[in-house]
């Protein structure tokens, strides 16, 4: 629901996920990690949602 | 006096007069035309100032916490309950933050709240000084003028899509004929801003909330948002700031409050109603409630036995928004 409401709000597609995953299941965590990463590589840098001042302050 | 109001001081005053109820909750006249004012009835002999008519737009149901903390263990509140008010009612119930038999539902059926701003706006640059009512319009009178406005045609957003315009639950029912919508469809609500593209979408609501002035009058207006320390006024840790400077923390804040009501608003409307910067709320809860139906089938209300739908968990829940193996 969170997920369907972000995008629905305009946040891209892929820059949030949300997984059940299981303390057992190390293999699908890694798996689960590098799509993630790969799927929000694929977006650039987050602009939606950055707190201004906190970025000007640190870049 | 109409029928409605009649009806409703007799009961009140039945009520009271046993020692049924400790209080009830309804409305007063306000003190500007358009708006009526949430009143809290102790006697007997009080129950002549309560009335009913189209601008009694508060959720009621957002008092019953507050009250219930200087009524003795078992006082019965009664409520004067619209279709939503009831609903939420319902919810508190159902989170187990009331008693069934501690609120006593005097149901009403509604049709539907008038959209105050409308109206205003229709009149300008007049200042509205009487309204009456006269089956289905209204005649707005100021310094001058005078105009018969039709009622279906200044009904809030909300009410226009309103499912449940009869309380679902009550003790007493208020008879009167009100059809329900034909529009019930939330969807048809959101559909417009749901076909945009995202950027759009995101420029859309930011520039909706960005007008925010964080007040909190949505927060307080809602009858879901009875947390006794909410999230905005945490200082340990604090969870996000609190000045209008960051457009982020406007963002946040409306994102955050909405989603703490997924599967619980009612959509009565009463946050976008007591918005002082006119943000339109309702489009944002709305795609909850959507939701919550869509991968539930739930609506929040309706069942006092029922479990709030995020409280519950069935093996053949959707599984929409978890990551997919491919």
């Amino acid at each position: 629901m969170l997920k369907s409401y972000l995008e629905y709000l305009g946040l891209e597609k892929g820059r949030f996920q949300c997984a059940w995953l299981s303390s057992a299941e190390a293999e699908r965590f890694v798996k689960i990690a590098k799509a993630t990463i790969e799927s929000v590589r694929k977006l650039g840098p987050a602009k939606k949602l950055v707190r201004k001042t906190f970025a000007a302050e640190n870049c | 006096m109409n029928k409605i109001e009649k009806k409703i001081r007799e009961i009140a005053g039945k009520l009271l007069k046993d020692k049924k109820v400790k209080l009830i909750i309804g409305f007063e006249k306000g003190t500007l035309p358009l708006k009526a004012r949430p009143t809290f009835v102790r006697k007997p002999e009080e129950v002549e100032k309560l009335i009913w008519n189209p601008f009694c737009e508060n959720n009621l149901a957002v008092y019953i916490p507050f009250y219930r903390r200087y009524l003795d263990n078992g006082e019965t509140i009664g409520v004067i309950a619209k279709g939503c008010d009831a609903r939420s009612l319902i919810l508190h119930i159902q989170e187990n933050i009331e008693k069934r038999e501690q609120i006593f539902i005097i149901g009403i059926p509604c049709e539907g709240i008038l959209d105050r701003k409308r109206i205003e706006k229709e009149a300008f640059p007049g200042e509205i000084t009487e309204v009456s009512e006269k089956d289905d319009t209204i005649l707005v009178k100021g310094n001058g003028f005078e105009k018969t406005l039709k009622k279906k045609d200044f009904l809030c957003e909300d009410c226009i899509v309103c499912s449940h315009r009869k309380p679902v639950v009550y003790d007493e029912l208020v008879e009167g004929d009100v059809k329900e919508t034909e529009a019930a469809d939330r969807q048809n609500q959101i559909k417009e801003f749901e076909s945009k593209e995202p950027d759009e979408r995101w420029k859309i609501f930011t520039e909706e909330v960005s007008r925010c002035i964080r007040c909190y009058a949505c927060r307080n207006a809602c009858p879901a948002c009875y947390c006794k320390e909410c999230f905005v006024d945490c200082s340990k840790p604090q969870w996000l700031g609190t000045t209008v400077d960051s457009e982020t923390d406007l963002q946040l804040f409306q994102i955050i409050r909405t989603f703490h009501l997924a599967g619980r608003c009612v959509n009565c409307g009463s946050c976008s109603r007591a918005c002082p910067m006119d943000i339109n709320i309702s489009l944002l809860v709305n795609k909850l409630s959507v939701d919550a139906k869509r991968l539930f089938d739930y609506e929040t209300g309706i069942d006092v036995n029922e479990k709030p739908v995020l409280n519950k968990y069935s093996e053949d829940d959707s599984n929409e928004g978890f990551f997919e193996e491919h």
